[in-house]
């Protein structure tokens, strides 16, 4: 038996390893992540700086490709109080004379193979881990890029609720009950007509875009809807077909494909305001 | 194996003689190591060397392969290797499967696998661990798609020289898309071509020929169908023109975007209305640092300009603002719009054509947009019964699909560039959107015009009488005389008071 075939049909045209497939560190790390490093000698005055301009909060110390340990705001307040504390009247101590070399902390590795629930704890405590091995440092994963990893997975699903909720407001906002369930056994044309839901909750997705989109319902809807039945209706169809990506697993979902969500959502929350400015108009 | 056996065998494997004669003579035991094949679009190059590359991993000539593409060929280059051999050992790399490699290899060891067929972007391949980890690698095999992509003094291009340099046992083959026109001294990759000292192969339509003398390509017959704008679209094209020449068109990603919005709008108000709510969008992300960096060389490549190599994100912040400023009121216009002149006449074109009555006469609406594509999807549904969308967003299952159920039923497909699928023959393809450049338009004439394919093939594209769009009549030029317009003629005309 051919394994590899197997593989490659098991995974689609993407054949990447099972494990992939999985929230790991590699995912996280950023992939246009560019490391700032300072070499041991360098002042802590020069690698403060250096943070400061690239709002980091830690440096990883490096010569050639060797790892020797992390400066941070943390380990350059620890060396301050441990030399001051040793400082005598002869013996004045100058912060600013010291060398990061003085105020190393042990870094400690992450593989780009763990899952990154594994480092949480520890990047509680020290704001980042260094991904690779002391001789090879392939990133570094800080708490906002676990964060902004999250947000990437999650707000899709965030952004579909808020379309998907809005849209059947404005449906209740546009019919009653039963004009409702008249235009979804004209408009409605993929099931037996004795399938054909008639309540909004019984609806999918695809039936509320059946019914808003089809010319003989338009009347009731054009209002909230507004402006042109078929451009309306194609900005729900993609909805309609990003909804089915991304709650089937489909691909991940591209840049283009995120915003045409947010677009999307920006344009059902400007059609919501729209109607209850008019609810609000009618109500005075 | 003797040159007639090996080009029989690829016979076999299903090339057109001209395509098995180029392969057999790259593996000649006498041939030059390095080619550059040249060749119209629609003459299969791209399928040949997929052909050379797995005949050079099963025959144990090359174990390591290094395949070079624009990112978005990657996965038509997996897909064309995979059809050769379904156990052919393919891997796109990214920066994430690089650490994955990284990862399983014990630091100071090779990382790229010993028997391998490797695809990189240029984009990626030319980041500087990337492409030194590249060059220390010795690779049997060098395939570069689309080496116009390199301009000189480039980082793709050092990265090029690099790799020549630093596997030069390897069998190299470039692949880049033009005729005879574009062989000149002054083409850009001429540089690239000496240092090489490649054996230079021209496909074109006059130099490939059957063996009864006919052209191996269906004659191409171009009309123009011509239709007027309402006044009211009219007006909201006449308003983006003008916001987007009042903005900084001194900055040149600002300048490549206005024009991209221009290419939006000429080809469907619903393409323009969706990127104008995207902009917002793009901006509150890259304000937060959520949002992927971009690159611009696609658009660039579409409006005819220089590719914009790294875009910073200061400077996307800075040109999604300044839209952002012109996007609402346009936004506004367009909600009111309830007309569509270039649609309908779109819809009479296809009533005339005969798509709705045979099977026979399969129609292929082109655009370079998926907002468009899904907009003609449900312009057409309502006409016509056999419509269906063909997109990039399609997995490769799908897609498949859709060509089986077009090319069995007939009908109307339409089709975005993206889906890098060979199209089956069609009565008429309309291009519902022109590009700028004419290496792109000839690419999408190519989709259609195949070799083998009987013809002629009738490309429609649509004129607006009104004249309001100036982008529109820079498309028409280009599309007539099928020849580049100068960077310059297109800005002056583009965006005018740059030149006051």
């Amino acid at each position: 038996m051919n394994l590899n075939k197997i593989h490659l049909e098991a995974l689609g045209a993407d054949a990447r390893s099972v494990t992939e497939l999985f929230h790991r560190l590699n995912s996280v790390l950023p992939v246009d992540q560019q490391i700032v490093s300072v070499p041991p000698d360098t002042l802590c005055v020069e690698a403060l700086n250096k943070m400061k301009e690239h709002h980091f909060s830690q440096l990883p110390v490096v010569v050639g490709r060797e790892v020797l340990g992390i400066f941070s705001y943390r380990s350059f307040a620890d060396a301050v109080v441990t030399f001051g504390q040793c400082a005598s009247k002869n013996q004045k101590f100058n912060p600013l004379e010291l060398l990061v070399e003085d105020c190393l902390e042990r870094p400690k590795f992450a593989r780009v193979t763990d899952e990154f629930v594994e480092w949480f704890d520890f990047i509680d405590q020290h704001d980042a881990v260094l991904v690779g091995e002391p001789n090879r440092l392939q990133g570094i994963v800080t708490a906002m890029d676990i964060l902004r990893y999250l947000y990437g997975v999650a707000s899709p699903f965030v952004l579909l609720a808020e379309i998907e909720l809005a849209l059947r407001a404005l449906i209740q906002l546009a019919v009653g009950p039963e004009t409702l369930a008249a235009c979804a056994k004209e408009c409605v044309k993929d099931r037996p007509q004795d399938q054909v839901p008639t309540r909004l909750e019984d609806m999918t997705f695809n039936d509320y875009v059946q019914i808003i989109g089809d010319g003989r319902a338009w009347d009731h809807f054009q209002t909230f809807m507004g402006g042109n039945r078929v451009r309306a209706r194609a900005k729900l169809e993609q909805l309609r077909d990003l909804r089915n990506v991304v709650f089937h697993f489909k691909h991940k979902i591209t840049v283009e494909e995120y915003e045409t969500l947010a677009a999307g959502r920006e344009w059902m929350l400007l059609k919501a305001r729209a109607a209850e400015a008019r609810r609000e108009e009618v109500r005075q | 194996m003797n040159d007639n056996t090996l080009q029989e065998m690829f016979i076999d494997k299903g090339c057109f003689p001209h395509q098995a004669q180029f392969a057999a003579n790259f593996f000649a035991p006498d041939a030059a190591r390095r080619h550059i094949l040249v060749s119209s679009p629609g003459m299969g190059k791209r399928f040949a060397a997929a052909v050379i590359v797995n005949h050079a991993m099963s025959s144990g000539l090359a174990h390591r392969v290094l395949v070079l593409a624009p990112a978005a060929l990657l996965a038509q280059w997996q897909e064309m290797v995979r059809r050769g051999d379904q156990a052919a050992p393919v891997m796109i790399v990214d920066r994430r499967r690089l650490r994955e490699l990284e990862d399983s290899r014990p630091v100071g060891e090779e990382i790229w696998p010993a028997n391998a067929i490797l695809i990189l972007s240029f984009d990626f391949a030319k980041q500087t661990d990337v492409a030194g980890a590249l060059g220390r690698c010795p690779w049997d095999l060098l395939v570069v798609d689309q080496v116009q992509l390199a301009p000189r003094h480039s980082p793709r291009r050092r990265l090029l020289f690099d790799l020549i340099v630093g596997s030069s046992q390897a069998r190299v083959l470039f692949l880049r898309p033009g005729g005879p026109r574009r062989m000149t001294e002054a083409d850009t990759s001429a540089e690239l071509f000496r240092a090489a000292d490649a054996a230079l192969t021209v496909w074109t339509p006059k130099t490939l020929r059957d063996h009864q003398g006919k052209s191996l390509l269906p004659e191409v017959r171009m009309e123009w169908i011509n239709y007027r704008r309402q006044p009211e679209e009219a007006e909201v094209l006449s308003r983006l023109q003008d916001s987007l020449r009042s903005l900084d068109t001194t900055n040149a990603t600002l300048r490549l975007a206005a024009a991209t919005l221009m290419q939006s709008a000429s080809s469907s108000f619903f393409a323009l209305e969706q990127r104008l709510r995207r902009i917002r969008q793009r901006r509150n992300e890259l304000a937060h640092g959520i949002g992927e960096k971009e690159e611009a060389g696609p658009d660039a490549e579409e409006v005819g300009m220089d590719a914009i190599e790294v875009i910073d994100i200061g400077d996307q912040l800075r040109r999604y603002a300044e839209l952002e400023r012109i996007a609402e009121p346009l936004l506004s216009l367009l909600e009111e719009l309830a007309t569509d002149s270039k649609a309908d006449a779109l819809v009479q074109l296809l009533d005339s054509s005969g798509a709705r009555v045979s099977p026979d006469r399969r129609v292929c609406v082109f655009t370079r947009f998926v907002d468009t594509a899904t907009y003609l999807e449900n312009v057409l549904r309502e006409a016509h019964p056999l419509v269906r969308g063909l997109t990039g967003g399609h997995s490769l299952a799908e897609r498949e699909r859709v060509i089986a159920d077009f090319a069995h039923t007939g009908g109307v497909l339409i089709a975005t560039e993206a889906v890098a699928t060979t199209i089956p023959e069609v009565a008429t393809a309309v291009f519902y959107d022109l590009p700028l450049n004419p290496a792109v338009l000839e690419a999408r004439i190519g989709q259609f015009v195949r070799v083998g394919r009987h013809g002629p093939v009738q490309i429609v594209a649509f004129a607006d009488e009104s004249n309001t769009f100036v982008i529109e009549r820079l498309q028409r030029k280009v599309a007539e005389i099928k020849e580049a317009l100068g960077e310059q003629e297109i800005e002056q005309v583009l965006f005018p008071k740059d030149r006051e």
